[in-house]
C-alpha cells in the first residue's frame, strides 16, 4: 500500500477498452495519489496480457464469478491492504477518470454537521452530470428502482444502477464480510441495505460515456427482465431482513462515520 | 372441484410460498433459485382459485380426463426444475475441480518457496558462523 485510496476495476473481456482507460488514469495523474487493482474475472480474451504489458497490478479469478464477486474480491484486498477509501469503476471506459478526484474529495469532505459520507455515487442524472442517451427500457428500470429505494428506505437516489462509487473503509469492510454483499447483482438492494443500516449515502454529478466496445451485463430481453425480477425480490429480502433484525450490524456505531478517527 | 379441496390447494400454495420466501430471507436459497420455485407456487394458487382453468386447458388439448393436464404440467415443471438443479450441479462440480487443481498448484508453489527460503536462511547462517565461503 502506497496511498490511502485504492481504485478497484472489475474486468471481464475488456481487451478493447482497458488499455485506453488505464492510459487516461495516468494522463489525469490519478496514480500519483491512488493505487489501482484490476480484478480479472477469468477473461477469455487478452485482458491479462494487456495488464501484464502495462505493469498494472491485478488479481485473476480461477473462473468467472460475476461482477459482484469481483467487487467483493477487491474489497477484501482493500481490507488486507489497509486502505482508507476505495473508488470502484468499470473498466470498459464508461466512467471518465475525471470523476475520481471529485469522488475522493467528496469522501473526505465534512458536511455542515461535521459528517463525511460513507458512500458516494457518481450519478448520471444530476444537474451537472454529463451522460449519454440511454435506451427507453433502461430509463424505465432506473425510474422503477428509484421509486423502490424511496419506498424501502426513504432515500432519494437518482442513479441506483451506477457502478461508479466511492466507499470509505466503514463500508467496504462491511461489504468484505461473508454474506454482507450481493455478489451477483449489487445495485438497488445494496443501497437500500446500507441506507437502512444508517450509512450516509451521497450523490455527486458524474461524467460518463457510452460503451464503445465489449458487451454489457444486461443485454437482450430476457436478461434485463430477469434482472428486474431478481433485484426487486432481493430488495424486498433486504427490507425484511432489516425489519427482522437479520442484517449484520455496521462495524462502527451509527453516526461514527468518520473513518479517519475510527480506524 | 369441491370448495374444501380448493381451499386446501390455495393454503398449500400459500404455505409453500411462505416457506420459499422465508428461506430466501434467511439466505438459505439464492434469489434466482427461489424465483424458480415461486413461479410454480403461484400456479398452484391460481389453479386453486380458478379450477376452471384445468377444464379450459383440457378442452384446448382435447384431453378426456382433465386432471391429466394438471399432472402433465406438474411433470413438465418438475422436469425443468430438476434440469436446472443438475445443470447447477454440473457447473459446481467443474468449478470445484478447478479450485482443487489451483489449490494443489498453490500448495506446490508455497512448498518450493519455503524450501528456497530455508536454503537461503541456512546459507546466511553459515556465512555468519564463518563456515561459508
Amino acid at each position: 500500500m502506497k496511498h490511502d485510496l485504492l481504485i478497484i476495476m472489475p474486468a471481464y473481456n475488456e481487451e478493447a477498452s482497458i488499455g485506453k482507460f488505464l492510459g487516461s488514469l495516468k494522463e489525469f495523474g490519478i496514480l500519483e495519489y491512488a493505487d489501482i487493482i484490476v480484478i480479472n474475472d477469468a477473461s477469455a480474451d487478452h485482458t491479462v496480457e494487456i495488464l501484464q504489458m502495462l505493469n498494472v497490478p491485478f488479481i485473476s479469478h480461477p473462473y468467472n464469478l460475476g461482477y459482484g464477486a469481483a467487487l467483493q474480491t477487491g474489497y477484501k484486498y482493500a481490507v488486507t491492504g489497509g486502505y482508507r477509501y476505495i473508488i470502484q469503476m468499470d473498466s470498459d471506459g464508461q466512467h471518465d477518470a475525471c470523476n475520481i478526484p471529485k469522488i475522493y474529495d467528496c469522501l473526505r469532505q465534512k458536511d455542515t454537521l461535521g459528517n463525511r459520507p460513507d458512500l458516494v455515487i457518481g450519478s448520471r442524472f444530476l444537474k451537472e452530470s454529463q451522460s449519454f442517451p440511454m435506451p427507453f427500457t433502461k430509463k424505465v428500470a432506473i425510474r422503477f428502482f428509484r421509486r423502490v429505494i424511496k419506498i424501502a428506505s426513504h432515500q432519494v437516489i437518482t442513479d441506483p444502477t451506477s457502478g461508479l462509487q466511492g466507499l470509505n473503509r466503514r463500508v467496504f469492510e462491511y461489504y468484505a464480510r461473508f454474506g454482507n454483499f450481493d455478489n451477483n447483482y449489487p445495485d438497488a438492494n445494496m443501497l437500500v441495505q446500507m441506507s437502512l443500516l444508517g450509512y450516509q449515502i451521497k450523490e455527486i454529478p458524474a461524467t460518463m460515456h457510452k460503451r464503445t466496445a465489449g458487451k454489457s451485463m444486461h443485454f437482450g430481453i430476457i436478461e434485463p427482465l430477469l434482472y428486474m425480477c431478481i433485484m426487486l425480490f432481493s430488495t424486498y429480502n433486504v427490507f425484511v431482513r432489516s425489519k427482522w433484525k437479520l442484517l449484520q450490524q455496521p462495524i462502527y456505531d451509527k453516526g461514527g462515520n468518520n473513518p479517519d478517527e475510527k480506524i | 372441484m369441491t370448495l374444501a379441496l380448493q381451499l386446501i390447494i390455495i393454503a398449500l400454495g400459500i404455505f409453500l410460498l411462505i416457506v420459499i420466501m422465508n428461506a430466501a430471507v434467511h439466505k438459505k436459497i439464492s434469489e434466482s433459485h427461489a424465483l424458480l420455485w415461486i413461479v410454480p407456487c403461484f400456479l398452484i394458487i391460481i389453479g386453486g382459485i380458478f379450477p376452471q382453468v384445468t377444464y379450459i386447458l383440457s378442452d384446448m388439448f382435447h384431453t378426456e380426463y382433465p386432471p391429466a393436464v394438471v399432472f402433465a404440467l406438474a411433470i413438465i415443471i418438475s422436469y425443468l426444475i430438476l434440469f436446472q438443479c443438475f445443470k447447477s450441479l454440473s457447473v459446481l462440480a467443474i468449478k470445484n475441480k478447478e479450485l482443487a487443481s489451483q489449490a494443489a498448484l498453490l500448495t506446490e508453489r508455497v512448498r518450493v518457496l519455503e524450501q528456497t527460503v530455508q536454503k537461503l536462511q541456512e546459507s546466511c547462517g553459515q556465512e555468519e558462523d564463518g563456515v561459508g565461503p
